[in-house]
């Protein structure tokens, strides 16, 4: 069963065409990965998923609500989380208050609340924080948890990206190149700490370079090239598929050795 | 996405803020438009390099713990504060007080705009004159008790600052300071010119002063009136900065693309931090109006607008406990140099800006980043 689903989607860029006529369908509780060269139109995938750039032409649904140009908060509440293939996390504040940003749509309180400080309030604060605490637990970090986010190892911040989308509580997961910069026992267990986000009933959509992480975990792999889908099937099917070993998979071997 | 939200070039800055003090140089005259582009460079460049030195300062800084004594330097100060008004010949000192008790809420209402939700705002004086005006009106032409009077011109304000934000907000970072600003100079000419209302240069006198079961014409009674008011804006300002609005305040200041991938509708919270800023203003223009009897436009100037900014900027852009020590300072010194007249402001500005060099982060600001570090090592 599909949980995103887009449909002829097109954006341009003044004359180039980052996505064209894009049908792509990504099913509910799989790890689907996007790979395809560096300009390929993968982060304009995910932007227009998530609303920060509005698609020329086509629709995208999730589920069957079409959220088509919606703004991205709306988005977000709808249950499509993401992390940045450049790490944003807010400098100034330590991992938990990073992670207590994104309990923001689940924190049910309202202005008056926070004035009085009433036991709704409490408990509603008291629930985000040890749900705050279970994300980072998971991606194995809570250790962290009162460090300065910036001041983190590269590896460990972008954990603590993918906690703070997790946070959300989101029904998919879009992650932008979890691996980048990782070393290979990160790298490893990255691997594994994604499977369990899968095994916990999420939708994980994944951009990687790194063909062992992306052949290993995916149940479905889609390849993009100067925005068109070239070929999409099981890790097997796309590593003896000539097309793509020859755009994008020989290159990136190539680049592996 | 690197190449997609983009944040202003340093250059596009320098454009916007030349752009700026040329803008207002017709409004406010050579020498306020020179104030302000030296303020807004300070503000916004020399804060990023000057770090080097900060670094070495707030090392002198190291082995106080701010935070472990903060309540203890909080009740002392207060009690401090609060016994002044009973002393012998206090009564200038009384007056002063009372006057930095009102810039107090003002520093940290304008706090949450500029500090915590990183909307510079450059008119925030026109929204204390709303409030001043208002009660001063009010009161003067009709007979409402005090607190209708004063709830009715706070709720005037915070509207006013409600369809002011609404097209405001729509534009960004230093396309709002402009429009604040051109708000703040409108605000002024109106109240120069609508002599019927207003009674233009001259001012309003006559206001009565605050009556609640008693009359606090005596200047100390208004000093702890006052006081409890002020005391009670601060709490509500911590309690709604360390809530899920407050958060989301500072997400919004730090990275707005991050705050809407989170599901935060940006553009609602900076409507209500902007609302909410405004209140406080209203708030304090009433404290005002009613302890001096009088208000004139000469009080709410640009210069006004820029001395809040500073308090803020003092204290640390985004502290609610720094814009308080601002507004201390930034009150009293210029007092304390009343006798050396001529080179007073003088002085404050070399004061400011040697602060906004060494402590970039302003005063609580730069102890709380030493403390940091230390507990680190
Ligand atoms: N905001 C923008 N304005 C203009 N062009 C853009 C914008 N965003 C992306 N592009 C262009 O669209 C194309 C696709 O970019 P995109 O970032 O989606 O690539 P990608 O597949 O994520 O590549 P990478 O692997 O390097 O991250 C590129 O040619 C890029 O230069
Ligand atoms: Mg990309």
């Amino acid at each position: 069963m599909s949980i995103i689903r887009t449909v002829n989607l097109e954006k341009n860029f003044g004359g180039l065409k980052a996505l064209s006529n894009l049908n792509l369908s990504i099913n509910k509780g799989s790890i689907t990965s996007i790979i395809g060269p560096n300009g390929a139109g993968k982060t304009t995938l995910f932007n227009c998923i998530t609303g920060f750039n509005k698609p020329n032409g086509g629709d995208i649904f999730l589920g069957n609500l079409k959220i088509t140009g919606q703004p991205p908060h709306l988005i977000a509440r709808s249950g499509i989380a993401r992390t940045f293939q450049n790490i944003r996390l807010l400098s100034d504040m330590t991992v938990l208050q990073n992670i207590m940003v994104s309990r923001h749509i689940n924190l049910k309180y309202g202005f008056f609340d926070c004035i009085f400080r009433n036991k709704h309030f409490f408990l509603q604060e008291d629930i985000s924080t040890q749900k705050a605490m279970k994300f980072l637990d998971f991606m194995g970090i809570s250790e962290y948890c009162h460090h300065l986010a910036t001041s983190l190892p590269y590896g460990i911040q972008k954990r603590v990206e993918i906690a703070r989308a997790l946070s959300l509580e989101p029904e998919v997961i879009l992650l932008d190149e979890p691996s980048a910069g990782m070393i290979h026992a990160e790298t490893m267990s990255l691997m594994s700490q994604i499977q369990k986000i899968r095994d916990i009933g999420k939708t994980v959509v994944l951009i990687e370079h790194d063909m062992n992480l992306v052949m290993s975990i995916s149940d479905w792999v889609i390849v993009l090239n100067y925005g068109v889908m070239i070929a999409e099937g099981t890790p097997n099917e796309i590593k003896n598929n000539r097309q793509v070993i020859e755009t994008y998979l020989g290159f990136a071997h190539e680049h592996l050795a | 996405m690197n190449n997609y939200i983009q944040s202003n070039t340093h250059l596009i800055r320098l454009f916007n803020v030349l752009l700026i003090s040329i803008l207002v140089l017709p409004f406010i005259g050579l020498q306020h438009s020179a104030t302000l582009l030296v303020v807004l460079l300070v503000v916004f460049f020399l804060k990023d390099y000057l770090k080097v030195f900060f670094s070495s300062l707030a090392l002198s800084f190291s082995g106080y713990s701010f935070s472990r004594y903060k309540k203890a330097i909080l009740v002392v100060s207060s009690v401090i504060i609060l016994i002044i008004p009973i002393m012998p010949y206090s009564q200038y000192a009384t007056d002063v007080i009372t006057l930095c008790l009102i810039y107090v809420i003002l520093a940290c209402g304008l706090n949450v705009i500029v500090g915590m939700t990183g909307l510079l705002h450059l008119g925030y004086a026109a929204f204390y004159a709303i409030g001043a005006y208002s009660y001063a009106l009010l009161s003067i032409n009709t007979g409402i008790p005090f607190l209708a009077t004063a709830v009715l011109s706070i709720v005037i304000t915070s509207f006013i600052g409600l369809m002011t934000a609404f097209p405001a907000l729509r534009l960004k970072g230093d396309y709002l300071a402009i429009v604040t600003l051109g708000f703040g100079e409108i605000l002024r000419v109106i109240l120069n010119n609508w002599q019927s209302l207003t009674n233009g240069p001259n001012g309003l006198s006559g206001i009565p002063a605050p009556h609640v079961f008693v009359d606090f014409t005596d200047a100390r009674m208004m000093f702890y009136l006052t006081a409890v008011v002020c005391f009670v804006s601060v709490f509500i300002i911590l309690r709604v900065e360390r809530s899920k609005i407050g958060r989301a305040w500072r997400c919004i200041k730090e990275d707005e693309t991050v705050a809407l991938a989170m599901g935060i509708d940006v553009v609602r919270y900076k409507l209500i931090s902007f609302v909410f800023g405004s209140f406080w203003a209203g708030l304090a223009g009433v404290l005002y109006a009613s302890k001096m009897g009088f208000v004139s436009p000469d009080s709410f100037t640009f210069l006004e607008s820029i001395l809040i900014l500073c308090m803020v900027i003092v204290g640390g852009l985004g502290n609610t406990y720094g814009a308080i020590i601002g507004a201390f300072i930034l009150i009293c010194i210029p007092e304390i140099l009343r006798d050396i007249q001529t080179f007073r402001m003088l002085i404050v500005g070399l004061v400011l800006v040697l602060l906004v060099i060494f402590l970039p982060k302003g005063i609580v600001g730069s102890i709380k980043d030493v403390n940091h570090t230390n507990s680190k090592s």
